[in-house]
């Protein structure tokens, strides 16, 4: 008996000792340390496919990773990317595209036009199964192939030469450059992809100025500089870590811990504090996104615009904005918000004048409806779960509570069942929602109203506003374009088939050491334009 | 005990049918589909993707489909990450869950059963109720309070420890501790409660009669069947806490299985929630069998061979 | 019957015995003392504050604890009286510890009884299925549940009830087990008496006490589910709230305003304190190997 007990002890702690050797083995060293970027990326990407990839965290690592025909600059704006030059022809239909010789994919092999017409009709393969397959519309050929009644092989691309891509338009796109910045439109190599390389790293050859070196799920994403890269000289970090840090409490612990250069986010609650204790390091700056409700208009009472109107005018937008939210957010009465270049939105009616007038005129516009004391109005929100959407919520019923007498019933759904019932039509009133711009242009936003978008789930639709819409899609003018536009969305406010209430701002916290960190409305920060200084003595 | 073993062994494969088909039909039974974005898909993509991962065949189909590729060890594409297969997350994400929750272990035994083992001996005295108190915290405290709290104390302010990832034995620390908090306040009270059993039956009071010293009566004679409900306990306790604690890798940036049972569920990632599910049923009942079986070594009235 | 009486242990003495025990636990009587006036606090303590529990203060939001304001126990970030939360949330999250515990213990205490009492393959098969429950992640089931029919309060009773009532099972069948052979139930069923009768009259009345026991345990670690449901973004629908959806805005604002986590943390912990040394000193009440018993 005490012979197997004592092998027993000494199997159970070699066993323990083997444990703690496995656990805490030390690490090799380094050699000198690389600059490193540490920066949050709020979530897992879904995937580094350019053509696959959907969401922000996703878009942020592919800008690292590809460059295309045009970039963004470090403020946001629209610069030559891979094509040094390009030149439109007279009907523009026809636009061409000279690439730079000394393009070079990460692995050293040249760039060549190809590259690029191969992954647009790879793109605008319904097999790919791309969300951004219709980024390219413009071109010929691409709204059939999407559709599936032709073949992508016969999009309007066409590549003269190693050095020259061609494209061919089925109608003008002045906004075509802003839309190739987007990382879907990024160049692949054919041969790596159809390989079906073994290691996961080596799927994913770029063209960007990092390339990827390690993707550990849930933990990190490590791209280290390729020195192939044209513009490598001009590329101060040597790696990019990438954390998906989704609960933003956090992040924002680790990074005051240290562990993060920037952050993706800032919680909600904590943005009074952060203005008071740590102002420096907080980034707040307008973002091309409009938060609103939608309302179903299919069914009474919010099939009267009356009722919708009244609904608008009682929200005290400024209130909220500067109780409940605090940020720095604008509040919105318009669906564009005013960032967006060369556009003069129209006069937004439900912001004009003081809030007891808006008030009066909504108290009015409900008792001329036909709703008041005797038959009172209820009302349902659904937004989907989030300590902001809640907030908002809470914050909007209690204001038509208490201001016009409609009873409220808060709901809260998750994100997909909410997004399911919303889509189908029924038994929704008002819901939460919100759209983020896919390119700087007030297109992008006013999309969503046209009577046969499938993102219109208000079931109102106006014959002018898709003529507006239209026509504008077809106005060689800028300015006459813009007009167009605004005439429409001056149409959508009077009718009130959604309710805006602000437009977000991007908030982040950059250490004081980051620089090339420059605000923008699209709130892109490649990492290539970023710089760290550390050293005490040197100034930067 | 071979034949007990094997028996369980063969058992397994009927619970864990029932397993994969109770989860498959419940969550094909939610709203919403894995590709739902605000941004609509146009409706050409949306059914080519539908094609690809089969989601447009009969739902019998697809169950049966999914049935042969786990015959095959294949548990499928992860709807959601779409650059990996589930049997690359889980095999990526149970060695995290798996260290932290054997540290966890660990220390929640010797923790608990210290705590226990003083409780009992001073029974209803102050070291009692100040142990069993301490322990209480454990069940009292939620850990989504108690990490940020210990983030704010320990990484923040007094910077001794990271607040996050999983860089170098440091950055163990405050996620093990969260974890095993809850077990130790549980093994502590089984401890107690168990040991004040075993300390006034018969042959205990037959070891004192005899003249031992109390030591010997309490390591060699007391503790070992004290233990025994203790490690009944240890199996499932321990399958939970490998198999990862949601809020303790949401708040630390872990790594771990924990998060996708629940973000599998919200993202309707059918394959990659039953590949977690059927990984966990695996995970307990072979702990059920290695803790029935080392029961059956150190309590000799069990006997196994029914 | 008189012969029946005879044979028997009257019930009336072992539950008194029980009592005194328990009243001699300083720790424990104290545990349900204070639960008690909790109790009586959360349903009465509304009615002492002119606010409700979802009315917005827009002048004081996230303000501290002022006397003077009217709000004793301050206010959350969106200016509603804390100390009305408070109270209204610890009405939900007793509630759901009691009516999730009650679900739990009419399932599990009817399955481990039957189970037990028979025996042979019914009770081979029950176990079997209770041992199958066992392998789902649990809260994957309820995160599943509350996802399909929506965040309605008496879907979480049912599901967190649901859910716990394996362990109230297993302890049942066990005791159950033992039970069957002693003497009083020979006796009992060699004078003819039904299985029904026999379960509802000897066994059940004498499964009270660890059945009482495992309950008051389970209470505690059903409000705990609930907290990390609210955690998770699932628990009671906004403007209602919980001690659990509380604790988890507070958490927030740890730094900034610290009364809104420390307040209703000391509640919850509080209670989860009493609820748990009140089980356990049921259960060393209950304990017929106490030393300290009068033979």
């Amino acid at each position: 008996m005490r012979a197997s007990r004592a092998v027993w002890l000494v199997l159970v702690a070699a066993a323990l000792v083997a444990g703690g050797w496995w656990l805490w083995r030390p690490e090799a060293p380094d050699g000198p340390p690389p600059v490193e970027f540490v920066r949050g990326n709020n979530a897992e990407p879904e995937s580094l496919d350019p053509h696959r990839a959907r969401s922000e965290p996703a878009l942020n690592v592919l800008r690292d990773l590809y460059e295309g025909l045009t970039t963004l600059g470090p403020d946001g704006a629209v610069v030559p990317g891979v094509a040094r030059t390009w030149s439109t022809s007279e009907d523009g239909l026809t636009w061409r595209f000279e690439l730079d010789p000394q393009a070079r994919w990460s692995d050293g092999r040249t760039l060549a036009a190809e590259d690029f017409a191969w992954a647009f009709r790879r793109l605008s393969d319904p097999q790919t199964g791309s969300p951004w397959a219709l980024l390219l519309s413009p071109v010929a050929g691409v709204e059939a192939a999407v559709a599936g009644r032709a073949g992508p092989a016969a999009i309007g691309v066409a590549a003269e030469g190693p050095q020259r891509l061609v494209l061919t338009l089925a109608r003008p796109a002045p906004w075509l450059p802003a839309a190739l910045a987007h990382p879907a439109a990024s160049p692949l190599r054919r041969d790596v992809l159809e390989r079906q390389a073994a290691a996961r790293e080596a799927r994913h050859v770029g063209n960007g100025a990092f390339r990827l070196t390690q993707w550990a799920v849930g933990s990190h994403l490590l791209l280290e500089r390729n020195p192939h890269y044209a513009r490598n000289a001009a590329n101060a970090l040597d790696q990019v870590r990438y954390l998906p840090i989704a609960d933003h409490a956090a992040e924002l612990s680790r990074y005051r811990a240290g562990e993060l250069d920037m952050t993706y986010t800032v919680p909600v609650s904590r943005v009074a504090w952060l203005k008071e204790h740590m102002p420096e390091e907080l980034r707040i700056s307008p973002y091309l996104a409009v938060y609103f409700y939608g309302f179903n208009t299919r069914r009474p009472p919010l099939d009267d615009s009356r009722v919708r109107r009244a609904l608008s005018l009682a929200v005290d937008r400024e209130l909220i904005a500067a109780r409940v939210l605090g940020g720095g957010e604008r509040p919105a009465c318009s669906l564009v918000p005013p960032e967006v270049s060369g556009y003069a939105p129209p006069r937004a009616p439900d912001c004009r004048s003081d809030y007891d007038e808006r008030l009066a005129q909504a108290r009015r516009l409900l008792a001329e409806a036909g709703y008041g004391p005797e038959r009172p109005l209820t009302l349902e929100i659904r937004y989907n779960t989030g300590e902001l959407h809640e907030r908002i919520a809470v914050a909007v019923g209690a204001l038509w509570e208490d201001q016009l007498g409609v009873t409220t019933k808060l709901v809260q759904e998750e994100f997909r069942v909410l997004l399911d019932r919303v889509r189908g039509g029924r038994a929704t009133q008002v819901w939460r929602a919100s759209w983020i711009a896919d390119y700087d242009d007030p297109l992008s936003f006013l999309a969503i109203l046209a009577g046969n978008s499938p993102v219109n789930a208000t079931g109102w639709s106006d014959p002018e506003y898709d003529r507006l819409l239209v026509d504008a899609a077809h106005a060689r003018e800028p300015d006459g374009r813009m007009a167009l536009l605004a005439a429409a969305e001056a149409r959508a406010l009077a009718a009130a088939p959604v309710m805006p209430l602000y437009f977000y701002v991007s908030k982040k916290l950059v250490k004081p050491w980051v620089r090339g960190v420059t605000d923008n409305p699209l709130n892109v920060h490649p990492s290539r334009y970023i710089s760290l200084c550390r050293a005490a003595d040197a100034p930067c | 005990m071979l034949r007990f073993a094997a028996w369980r062994v063969l058992g397994a494969v009927p619970t864990l049918f029932v397993l994969v088909a109770l989860s498959f039909f419940l969550m094909r039974a939610a709203p919403g589909g894995p590709f739902d974005t605000e941004k609509l898909l146009p409706p050409e993509i949306e059914a080519s993707l539908e094609r690809a991962y089969h989601l447009d065949e009969p739902l019998w189909r697809q169950f049966g489909r999914y049935v042969a590729g786990l015959a095959r060890g294949d548990f499928g594409p992860s709807f959601q990450y779409r650059d990996y297969r589930v049997s690359e997350l889980i095999a990526a994400g149970f060695p995290v869950s798996l260290k932290l929750g054997a540290l966890a272990m660990l220390l929640a035994v010797a923790a608990g059963v210290a705590t226990g083992a003083v409780a009992a001996l001073h029974r209803n005295r102050a070291p009692d109720h100040a142990a069993m108190t301490a322990a209480m915290t454990g069940i009292s405290v939620p850990s989504f309070v108690m990490a940020p709290f210990l983030v704010l104390v320990f990484a923040i302010h007094l910077d001794w420890l990271p607040a996050g990832g999983l860089s170098g034995a440091a950055s163990y620390v405050l996620p093990v501790v969260t974890l095993a908090l809850p077990q130790i306040a549980w093994i502590a009270r089984l401890t107690r409660a168990s040991l004040i059993d075993v300390l006034s039956s018969d042959f205990i009071r037959t070891a004192r009669a005899k003249g031992l010293p109390e030591r010997t009566v309490l390591l060699r004679h007391a503790l070992k069947p004290a233990l025994l409900p203790v490690m009944s306990y240890l199996g499932p306790a321990t399958a939970a806490l490998i198999t990862g604690s949601v809020v303790i890798e949401q708040i630390f940036g872990v790594p771990g299985l924990g998060r996708y049972f629940v973000q599998g569920a919200l993202n309707r990632d059918y394959t990659l929630v039953m590949g977690v599910v059927i990984f966990y049923g695996v995970i307990i009942l072979a702990l059920n069998l290695v803790v029935d079986l080392a029961y059956g070594l150190l309590d000799p009235r069990v006997r196994h061979g029914d | 019957m008189a012969t029946e009486t005879l044979l028997v242990r009257p019930p009336g003495g072992l539950w008194v015995d029980a009592l005194r025990r328990l009243a001699q636990n300083r720790v424990a009587v104290a545990a349900g003392t204070v639960l008690a006036v909790l109790a009586i606090a959360v349903v009465v303590g509304p009615s002492l504050s002119p606010w409700r529990y979802d009315q917005t203060d827009w002048n004081l939001m996230a303000a501290p604890p002022d006397f003077g304001s009217g709000h004793w126990f301050g206010t959350d970030a969106l200016g509603r009286d804390l100390f009305v939360r408070v109270m209204h949330g610890g009405r939900v999250s007793l509630a759901v510890g009691i009516v999730a515990t009650l679900v739990s213990l009419l399932i599990g205490v009817t399955w481990g009884a039957v189970a037990g009492y028979v025996g042979g393959r019914v009770d081979r098969v029950m176990m079997r299925i209770v041992d199958i429950l066992y392998a789902l992640p649990f809260m994957f089931l309820v995160i599943l549940l509350m996802v399909l029919f929506g965040r309605s309060i008496l879907l979480m009773f049912l599901a967190i009830g649901a859910i716990n009532w394996l362990d109230m099972a297993r302890i049942v069948r066990g005791q159950t087990l033992s039970l069957r052979e002693r003497e009083f139930v020979e006796a009992a069923r060699a004078m003819g008496m039904p299985s029904g009768a026999i379960i509802r009259r000897h066994i059940v009345p004498n499964l009270l006490g660890v059945v009482a026991v495992t309950a008051t345990l389970t209470v505690p670690q059903v409000i705990l589910v609930e907290s990390f449901l609210s955690f998770l973004g699932l628990g009671v629908q906004e403007p209602m709230t919980s001690w659990g959806a509380l604790v988890n805005d507070g958490a927030h604002e740890l730094e900034g305003a610290p009364w809104m986590l420390l307040i209703p943390g000391a509640f919850l912990a509080v209670t989860l304190f009493c609820l748990n040394f009140l089980g356990d000193g049921l259960r060393d009440a209950l304990d017929p190997r106490d030393p300290g018993r009068a033979r």
